[in-house]
């Protein structure tokens, strides 16, 4: 899975748990600021995230309202590379 | 403000024989039921006594909800919501679908403040506990679990707890949120827009007629207009941990011959009740006045409650006691009516042998005049703190149809009451539904047909 695959899934995934449409979701998006996307909204984005990609993120990362959806693409696909399951 | 009369303006129900109303009805007067083998890996953790339960149609209630929903709530708020949602529809209420990953729902024409809450549940979010604990005590040994040697005896226990792990791999963020006892009535309150009080009434057995009496109360009583009343139970953890205890307590039914008649209430060969995973069942109750200024159409009216307590046992009904005489007296005082006018009593009847011998003598002995008598709990066995809700929305649907559903495995009744073997036409005006839990609670209501 290369990075933009990763990020289209994230864009998806987005959109979806927190009913932003996607034309407005670039991959710079900080969603605390730009969208008032709270911390529990953070934390449901992030179990679904696990769910969609059969992994167990950080939820450290997912306490910070300055993530981005570039930052997390990149979490992701660290998870997958270590976890033998990469590009 | 005066005491006004209280209508069922809408029903809801998730049961193991029907995800809505109109199917659960319709298995209840064919007499469906659904008994199946208990989860094979229920077995690794305790040899029960008990074979069989009788599981919900959880794909059909799940399938219908955001993934973001499925994610944060537990599934016995998913079953609370599913029951009240057609509820509230059926009651003509207009509901205003959300935003895209917003969880709340608004209903027009409603003065927000006047709408309340009423749930029942006897373990509320207990499940969310056990299987976020057990993911607690397994996640820090996770790389030794699957290290572990095999020892052929301890081999399949450690492979099963390795699943349970792969399927819960992190103890949920909203755990506290997803156990605590009143996160069913909180999240009907939030989806909903109710902003009147949020009531979470935990009876055991008795968890939704209390509930559901608690908000006719106030309603009369012209604290709300409108409210969502009913009982929830979901007891599917993974070790089956709730099915084992009421196991060790012997109280659920043994295996019998032919299979699949295991669950007897009133019957002779009774052992026992058959454990329910659970399910939900929500009135919309509302007062005369809120209901005829929108134009809603009643379907049957509630008249009385009452609830005593044995404080006697922590598990047993008081056998030489006058509480439940009491806890009938006070609701039919309660309703202004007269004993023998009730034509219809929907049983407690839970199939353990002392229930239902002291259930059928207090019933032969306060009501003479021989009202027809069935328990639900022969269809769709226990659902502890659902029963009482879904044996209320029975009552309703009783008079409304003047049909009883009948008991499909009683053969040899006990005592000499005018039980409903099969569903039969009945002429009735008033339908009691009385419950009782354990720790002691009694609690019944009472409904009178409308024309």
């Amino acid at each position: 899975m290369t990075h933009q695959d990763i990020l289209d899934r994230v864009r998806a995934v987005v959109s979806e748990v927190l009913g932003i449409e996607p034309g407005q979701l670039t991959p710079a998006t900080r969603l605390g600021p730009e969208f008032n996307v709270d911390s529990m909204q953070l934390v449901t984005l992030m179990i679904a995230l696990d769910e969609e990609f059969d992994l167990e993120l950080d939820a450290e990362g997912f306490s910070n309202p300055e993530i981005t959806l570039d930052g997390i693409a990149e979490a992701i696909g660290g998870l997958l590379a270590s976890a033998g399951r990469g590009e | 403000m005066t005491a006004g009369r209280v209508f069922v303006t809408g029903l809801g129900v998730v049961s193991a024989v029907g995800p809505d109303t109109a199917s659960f009805w319709d298995a209840c007067l064919r007499g469906d039921t659904r008994v199946e083998p208990i989860p094979e890996h229920w077995a690794l953790y305790y040899a029960a006594a008990s074979r069989v339960w009788s599981p919900l149609p959880m794909a059909a209630v799940e399938g219908r909800f955001r993934r973001t929903d499925r994610l944060t709530l537990d599934r016995i708020v998913l079953l609370a919501i599913h029951a009240a949602d057609e509820a509230v529809r059926s009651a003509g209420l207009a509901i205003e679908s959300a935003a895209p990953g917003d969880e709340r729902h608004r209903i027009g024409g409603i003065a927000p403040q006047r709408a309340a809450v009423y749930v029942g549940t006897g373990f509320g979010g207990a499940q969310a506990a056990f299987d976020n604990h057990l993911t607690h005590l397994l996640a820090p040994v996770r790389a030794a679990l699957a290290q572990a040697p095999a020892d052929a005896a301890a081999a399949p226990l450690l492979a099963d707890l390795q699943r349970a792990l792969a399927a819960h791999p992190r103890v949920h963020p909203f755990v506290i949120c997803q156990s605590m006892p009143n996160a069913c009535a909180a999240h009907l309150g939030i989806r909903f827009g109710f902003k009147g009080l949020n009531d979470t009434a935990c009876f055991a057995c008795a968890s939704g007629t209390v509930a559901i009496g608690r908000a006719f109360h106030a309603l009369r009583n012209g604290r709300h207009d409108v409210c969502i009343a009913g009982g929830v139970e979901h007891l599917d953890d993974h070790a089956g941990s709730v099915f084992m205890g009421f196991d060790r307590l012997r109280t659920l039914a043994r295996p019998a011959n032919p299979p699949g008649t295991e669950n007897r209430p009133f019957d002779a060969a009774r052992s026992g009740f058959l454990f329910s995973e659970g399910g939900a069942g929500f009135l919309v109750l509302e007062s005369e006045r809120h209901a005829a200024r929108r134009g809603a159409r009643p379907i049957a009216e509630i008249v009385g409650f009452g609830a005593t307590s044995d404080a006697t046992s922590i598990v047993a009904i008081a056998e030489d006691d006058n509480t439940l005489d009491a806890m009938l007296a006070a609701t039919l005082d309660d309703a202004g009516v007269a004993a023998e006018c009730i034509g219809y009593v929907n049983a407690h009847g839970t199939a353990t042998p002392l229930n239902d011998a002291l259930e059928a003598a207090f019933i032969a002995r306060a009501l003479p005049h021989r009202p027809v008598v069935n328990s639900t709990k022969a269809i769709l066995g226990h659902t502890i703190g659902a029963c009482g809700a879904l044996e209320a929305t029975v009552a309703v649907l009783s008079l409304r149809d003047q049909r009883v559903h009948g008991m499909p495995n009683l053969a040899e009744p006990v005592g000499d009451l005018d039980y409903a073997r099969t569903a039969r036409e009945v002429s009735i005006e008033y339908a009691l539904s009385q419950n009782f839990g354990f720790g002691g609670h009694n609690a019944a209501l009472l409904f009178k047909r409308l024309p």
